[in-house]
């Protein structure tokens, strides 16, 4: 079994990419940074009793986290119905495309969001990922395919796909 | 839109500049722990309640001031400044105190408690009718109501804490003038074992401490008798000034009970955080003299890192047999949260297998301190929640899945009726028991 790193070691080394997948699923820097300080002071309380590689741990803690959060402590995310206005005038381009997937990524629910975070920023196998969330493997495979479908319907997307084809 | 655009996407937006560094991170979430010390506080699961003790140590050192009782005031906005004030067994000292112009709608005062722990308390200067008032600050409770009228209450700003204080009159007579009076910690320990820096109180509340020991700095490896202590228990560790991956460790009787994370800084009254074990679950020998060994090591049992400065040390209590029962708990009936004493005085309770517990709560002339319990799920890990009117007010994570009983730390300030629902966010119900019960501020 490998051997576990010390806590600073480990948040010296990963809090960097564990940031980034905190970022990607608060959309905000500050909420991303209050997210990875509550899930390594979480694993930090039980450090003694994590063998081996840590990371499993604290990125289900930081997962589990982010879903369950209190919604007082969220209150700087707000969900807007009405698209923003995106700043592009031409929708074909790829950064647009990337911008409108963004926006469109902001309106997913959150825990569909975190698949997708999981499944293709963190690279986990559906399996990881299952275990991450604690559901089974069925239920990555539906989230998965709900938020891909709820992708391509978004306005933002639709409207480049339209743009695209034109 | 197809994987390959999100998988792009992700990776660039992912890719964010790590401001903050690693350093500053980790001094970050080692301050966080002292709010976790506030908000986590086992009562009856032992492993659990270990495992956050160990945690919560990462309070700064205490600074005993002199006592300045000389400059206290007669009168603030009217009313008589009383010059020391008692919490949770330490006694405080009046240093400084302001007040508003008559008819002022609000006062604003900065608390910076940088060495030790500081009370500050309010008053109005008018009786009839009696005002009420609102104190919010950025630590602690949100806010705290009050319709007394003199220096009757006080909130407790921890160590490290920078309070922005601001009372505001509610319902007052015209002309009312607000005041705020500070205080700082008495260099007197109070009775109980005490190195000077940090003390095991000799009582808490109900609780007696049994035996305790402090060591010198820089002794790595304590040992002591104890006479054999029957019935429910509860030991705190010390260990501060250790290197941040220093263990302390506690045996009794040849038996281990827990390791501890070390704290850079002493612990304020460590006495009150720590793991509890029913009379049945007692790891004391049955029979006495009880041996006690304490030591510090390093990760994996590798000679620790820190060892000039660290301070070690342990704390045994036996327990107050004053109790109810809340969710197959027992409950002390007298507790300690914030520096206030409340006494119980309503138990609800969930039918078995119901994910949630929802009640509404009448209003009352006094503050409340809810608690919360819960038992008999399945599986090895549980997440409860306290809601507040639609509010987060505490989640408690049980990595052993048997449940626990919480103090969540929450008030129900007085002539509030809050929506109060405890719910098990994670895990698998089973046979879960849910129960809140709200305790009455007595001191």
């Amino acid at each position: 079994m490998a051997e576990r790193p010390s806590f600073d070691e480990y948040v010296a080394a990963r809090s960097g990419r564990l940031l980034g997948t905190s970022y990607l699923l608060t959309r905000d820097h500050g909420l991303a940074e209050d997210l990875l300080q509550t899930a390594l002071t979480k694993a930090w309380s039980v450090w003694a009793r994590i063998d081996g590689d840590p990371e499993p741990y604290v990125r289900k803690v930081l997962v589990n986290t982010y879903t369950s959060w209190w919604r007082r402590r969220w209150n700087g995310e707000q969900p807007t119905g009405e698209l923003p206005d995106s700043g592009h005038g031409d929708h074909a381009g790829p950064a647009a495309v990337a911008h409108d997937l963004w926006l469109a990524m902001g309106r997913l629910p959150r825990r569909q969001r975190a698949v997708v975070v999981l499944r293709y920023f963190e690279d986990l196998t559906e399996a990881e990922t299952a275990r991450v969330l604690d559901c089974s493997i069925g239920t990555v495979k539906s989230q998965t395919a709900k938020a891909f479908a709820k992708l391509r319907l978004d306005p933002a997307l639709a409207a480049s796909a339209e743009a695209e084809g034109r | 839109m197809n994987t390959d655009q999100l998988r792009t996407l992700l990776h660039e937006r992912g890719d964010v500049d790590d401001g903050l560094g690693p350093v500053a991170r980790v001094e970050q979430v080692h301050d966080r722990m002292e709010a976790v010390r506030r908000r986590r506080r086992t009562m009856a699961t032992a492993a659990v309640a270990v495992l956050v003790a160990a945690g919560a140590s990462v309070v700064p050192a205490l600074r005993h001031r002199d006592p300045g009782p000389t400059d206290a005031p007669a009168e603030l906005a009217g009313r008589t400044v009383p010059k020391t004030q008692t919490a949770a067994g330490y006694t405080y000292d009046y240093v400084r105190g302001v007040q508003s112009r008559p008819g002022a709608d609000d006062l604003r005062l900065a608390v910076t408690a940088v060495t030790g722990p500081k009370l500050v308390m309010w008053a109005t200067s008018s009786d009839n009718p009696a005002p009420v008032v609102r104190l919010t600050s950025n630590v602690g409770p949100e806010h705290l109501r009050s319709a007394a009228g003199g220096f009757d209450r006080y909130m407790l700003v921890y160590p490290r804490d920078t309070a922005h204080l601001k009372l505001t009159q509610l319902q007052a007579p015209a002309g009312n003038r607000l005041a705020l009076a500070v205080y700082e910690l008495d260099r007197t320990p109070p009775p109980g074992v005490s190195n000077g820096v940090v003390t095991f109180r000799k009582d808490i509340l109900d609780d007696r401490l049994a035996a305790g020991l402090i060591g010198k700095p820089g002794q790595t490896d304590l040992r002591t008798t104890m006479a054999a202590v029957h019935g429910p228990i509860r030991y705190s560790d010390l260990c501060y000034g250790a290197g941040s991956q220093d263990y302390v460790h506690v045996s009794f009787g040849g038996r281990e009970v827990g390791a501890s994370s070390c704290a850079r800084q002493p612990t304020f009254d460590p006495g009150v955080d720590g793991g509890s074990f029913t009379a049945a679950q007692s790891p004391l020998p049955a029979q006495g003299p009880v041996q006690v060994h304490v030591w510090l090591t390093g990760k994996k049992s590798s000679p620790a890192t820190g060892t000039s400065q660290a301070v070690i040390g342990f704390a045994l209590y036996r327990l107050g047999e004053d109790t109810f029962p809340l969710a197959g708990w027992e409950i002390p009936a007298r507790q300690e949260s914030d520096g206030h004493e409340y006494l119980h005085s309503q138990s609800f309770q969930s039918q078995p297998g119901q994910r949630a517990l929802t009640v509404t709560i009448p209003p009352s002339d006094v503050p409340r301190l809810v608690t919360t319990a819960d038992s008999g799920h399945t599986g090895d890990y549980a997440l409860t929640e306290l809601v507040v009117d639609d509010r987060g007010a505490g989640s408690f994570e049980d990595a052993t899945g048997g449940g626990g009983s919480w103090s969540s730390g929450y008030v129900i300030q007085p002539g509030e009726s809050p929506t109060l629902t405890f719910r098990l966010a994670r895990g698998t119900p089973g046979r879960t028991v849910l129960g809140i019960a709200l305790s009455d501020q007595v001191h």
